[in-house]
This record gives structure tokens, C-alpha cells and sequence, in this order.
């Protein structure tokens, strides 16, 4: 297990994270979840950027209390806003990076640059903002560390460029012993990067699910009064009442394509789960 | 730490305009004052070099880049003592920019110079050993605020004393005060006075290293 977070708590005045999650060592883990809802929060503690108030974690084999600033340098991330001081030119970022990071390769990190397009001796301050989101992607890559931290690394790169960082980070997980852990607003990314996912709401996890489960097994039912009426509810966890009638979540899809093949069953996928979390109502003792 | 360094001698370097007035104040006053306006340009040397060092902690907090940094394998003291090392380069670099031009232009004044630059540095490390944690805690905006306070109280504080020494001066009580230091710093030699120089330095310095620390300890990005 490269991460491993363990009822880890932090308390704002209005705001409380309370989160258990694992990443396990050539997975991609994604954490998903509303603005606000703690995914910036809980990878903040996770790199040790806040102080904790309770819970215990594991980074890299290593307890909390032992991972030092050194072990660090086997971590890449990605902040949501955070990166080089923006009067700093990419070629500044490599020069700093090369005296960072033992296994930083200055030739290589400046050719991938050059080859996205990224001005080497332009201020990172007047890139785009897409520019920008390759840039630091590519920092977080350029020292071939075990364990990728990345918060909302794909906001405000175009469909192809998107594409190809996630090509990039499928061909940084083809060598083993490495780990991302990824939050992403684009459901269609995480669905077709990650071996598993977390939702997370008000700061606690509400959900852990494989990604091949949720796309195979989960879905959403469009029922009318009646219809819900004489369901079998056994394997409805949400339900959100609409003009219709109800849309219901099932992560037991084929049990309502074989016991009712009249119902409206759409396919589930991460948004739906997401929304029907969010919004619905959780049916209680329900799985 | 060398990361750190690196990327901040970067963005000093960057500012080729302050660098440049700094110079051009320099070679003003040269011409028009020579050696009489040694002690000035010294001392605002080292202190516009010294201020370089601190804009780097500004620009830190400005560009949101301290979470960043601080998840690079750098720990929290080693970015407080990062900003001591440059702070100390940087009053070096501006030790020799102001030094050399009156050693070249004036060698027979060499050991005046010497005195007057040794007798600014130490009060100049204080002022930078009080303006770095403070700059540190209060980071941007606020930290200027803070800087523009200090320098205010430091301008009261040798105001006052004039005054003091003015209303007082003739007192014989305060005179046999001051002529017992006077002639306490005379029997101590150059050696002496370098000695606690160093010393007073060195210890605002540890205090300072400390309290930085501790803020730097306490804060969260």
C-alpha cells in the first residue's frame, strides 16, 4: 500500500474531515466529489501542508511521524493552485528541480516541455491556462517518483491535450511500484483512468468503489409512483424524487433488467453516482 | 536547501531594474559626495540587498507557491534557514558593491572604510533579524506593513535618543556614563569590538532562526 489514511480528521470553524482511504501500489485511486466537499483538504494533510487533528497515515510504507521532508521526493503533485512562483521561466522550474530531486532529468523534463508546446524561457505567469496544467503536470512526472499526488490536474486543457496527460500518466504506470492518486471534475477521465474510486461529501468518504463495478453493476432507475411502489428495494441505496416518479440507484443492475424488464434502467456511470449521492436521499439499511 | 536557494537567486535576479538602481544611487552619490557619503551608501547597500531577500518571501506568499514548495522534499526549517543563508548572501553582495568601488577609487582610506562598514553591518543584521520573521509570519501586504513599522520604530527609537541626549547631555551623570562606555569600547581594541560584534549578531541571528521556525512550524498552505 503506497497510501494509506486512517480516520484522519481535520476541523475548520465550518468544515470537518473525517476520511479513510488506501492507494495501493500500481492502482490509480480517484477521489471525487463537489467543490468543497474536502478532496483539496484531505490531499493537503496527506502531504502534510495542514496539521491534523487526529487519524493516522501511512505514505510509502512509512508512518506518518517517520516520513520525513527527504521522502518526499519520492511524491509528484499537482496542486489545484499551487505551483513555481509565476515570474519563474520553465527552464528556472527545471534548474530548482534538478537540485531537488535526485532522479529529476533536466534533458528530458525540457524536451517533453518543448514537445507540449510550452515556451522554455516564457514566465510560467503568462501561460495559458492549459499551458499552465501541462506544466505542472509534467513537473510532478519529471522526477519519476513512486507516488503521484494530483489535485484537479487535467482543469483547462482541450479534449486532445487532455487525451495525451492521460496517456502520460497510463505510460508513467506502466513501471512498477508506483501509485496515483488523482481528483478530477471530469467524470470522463477517472472513468477511463482509475482502478478505483472515492466519493467524498462533507469531508467523509461515502463511497469506495472499483470503477470496472460501478460501470458494470451500477445503475440508475427511472420509476414511476407505481412502479416504485411494487419494487423490490432491497438493492436501492438512493433514491431522489423527480416530476415522474423516482430516480433510483442500484449498484445490482441485472437484478432489475431480469426481475423487471419493463423499468427505464440507464447505465450508471460516475456522474449519475455522484449526483444520486449528492442530491438524493439515502435509503437506509439499503445496500 | 540548495533548490531553494536556487530558485530564489533566480527571482533576484530577475529584478534587473532594483539591481540597477541600486548601482546607479551608488555611483550618484560617489560622484557628488566621495568618501563623505561612505557611511550612507553602505548602509544602503547592504540594506537594499538585504530587502531583495526578503521580496523573495513576498513573492512566495504573492504566486500561492508555498504550498507547492513545501510538498518538495524540503522541510519547513530548511525554507527558514534558506531564507537566512540569502539574506546573509545578500548583504555580503551588497557588502562588496558598496565596498569596492571606494577601496578602488580611495585605497589610502582603506581602514576608514573598514570601520564604517563594520560599524553598519551588526545594526543592519538586526534590522533583517527582526524584518525576516516578521515577513515570514505575516507574508504579502501585511508584511510590508510590518516592515514600514519597524523601520518607524527603529526612526523613533534614535529620534528619542537624540532628544534624550540633547535635554540630559548636560548632565554630569549621563556624561560619566557615556564617557565610561566610550572608554569601555576603547579598551577593547578593534578585536574587541568586532568580537561582541559578532557575538550580538550571532545571537539575534539564533533568536531570530528560532522564532522563524517556529512560525514556519505553525503554518499551513
Amino acid at each position: 500500500m503506497l497510501l494509506k489514511l486512517e480516520n484522519v480528521e481535520k476541523t475548520y470553524r465550518d468544515f470537518t474531515l473525517r476520511c479513510s482511504m488506501e492507494v495501493a501500489e500500481g492502482n490509480i485511486t480517484g477521489l471525487i466529489g463537489a467543490n468543497g466537499a474536502g478532496k483539496s483538504t484531505t490531499f493537503k494533510a496527506m502531504l502534510g501542508l495542514i496539521h491534523t487533528d487526529g487519524g493516522a497515515m501511512e505514505i510509502l510504507g512509512k508512518k506518518q511521524g517517520d516520513f520525513t521532508a527527504k521522502d518526499r521526493g519520492d511524491i509528484g503533485v499537482v496542486l489545484a493552485e499551487s505551483t513555481f512562483c509565476g515570474t519563474l521561466t520553465v527552464k528556472d522550474a527545471a534548474a530548482v528541480m534538478e537540485n531537488m530531486y535526485r532522479r529529476f532529468n533536466r534533458k528530458k523534463f525540457l524536451d517533453k516541455c518543448g514537445g507540449y508546446g510550452l515556451p522554455l524561457d516564457k514566465r510560467i505567469k503568462d501561460f495559458s491556462t492549459g499551458m499552465k496544467a501541462k506544466f505542472k503536470l509534467l513537473c510532478a512526472m519529471g522526477h519519476e517518483a513512486r507516488l503521484l499526488v494530483l489535485d484537479e490536474p487535467t482543469v483547462g486543457l482541450d479534449n486532445v491535450v487532455r487525451g495525451e496527460m492521460l496517456d502520460e500518466m497510463r505510460r508513467y504506470m506502466e513501471t512498477e511500484g508506483r501509485a496515483i492518486l488523482i481528483s478530477s471534475h471530469i467524470s470522463s477521465d477517472l472513468e477511463g483512468l482509475c482502478d478505483d474510486l472515492y466519493f467524498i461529501q462533507n469531508g467523509t468518504v461515502l463511497f469506495h468503489e472499483d470503477t470496472d463495478v460501478i460501470l458494470s453493476d451500477y445503475a440508475v432507475l427511472k420509476v414511476s409512483r407505481q412502479q416504485y411502489g411494487e419494487l423490490d428495494k432491497r438493492y436501492v441505496s438512493y433514491r431522489k424524487e423527480e416530476a415522474f416518479g423516482y430516480k433510483l440507484l442500484t449498484g445490482q443492475k441485472q437484478f432489475y433488467l431480469d426481475n423487471y424488464p419493463s423499468l427505464a434502467v440507464e447505465r450508471g456511470n460516475i456522474d449519475d453516482v455522484m449526483l444520486m449521492m449528492e442530491k438524493g436521499e439515502k435509503m437506509e439499511g439499503r445496500q | 536547501m540548495k533548490g531553494l536557494l536556487v530558485k530564489d537567486l533566480k527571482l533576484i535576479l530577475q529584478n534587473k531594474t532594483m539591481l540597477a538602481v541600486l548601482v546607479m544611487i551608488e555611483a550618484v552619490f560617489l560622484v557628488m559626495q566621495g568618501a563623505d557619503g561612505m557611511a550612507f551608501v553602505m548602509a544602503y547597500m547592504m540594506m537594499g540587498y538585504s530587502m531583495l531577500a526578503l521580496s523573495t518571501v513576498m513573492l512566495d506568499e504573492h504566486d500561492k507557491s508555498m504550498a507547492f514548495l513545501m510538498a518538495m522534499p524540503v522541510s519547513r526549517k530548511d525554507y527558514a534557514l534558506e531564507k537566512y543563508a540569502l539574506t546573509f548572501l545578500c548583504m555580503l553582495a551588497g557588502c562588496l558593491v558598496a565596498f569596492l568601488p571606494y577601496c578602488l577609487l580611495q585605497p589610502e582610506k582603506i581602514d576608514e572604510i573598514l570601520t564604517v562598514g563594520m560599524g553598519i553591518a551588526p545594526v543592519l543584521v538586526v534590522i533583517q533579524m527582526v524584518a525576516l520573521p516578521a515577513q515570514i509570519k505575516f507574508g504579502g501586504e501585511r508584511g510590508r506593513i510590518v516592515l514600514v513599522c519597524i523601520f518607524a520604530v527603529v526612526v523613533l527609537v534614535m529620534a528619542a535618543s537624540e532628544k534624550i541626549g540633547k535635554r540630559y547631555g548636560g548632565q554630569p551623570w549621563l556624561q560619566d556614563l557615556a564617557k565610561g562606555i566610550s572608554d569601555g569600547i576603547r579598551g577593547m581594541g578593534m578585536a574587541g569590538i568586532l568580537g561582541i560584534s559578532a557575538a550580538v549578531c550571532a545571537a539575534c541571528f539564533w533568536i531570530s532562526f528560532m522564532v522563524s521556525k517556529r512560525i514556519m512550524e505553525k503554518k499551513e498552505f
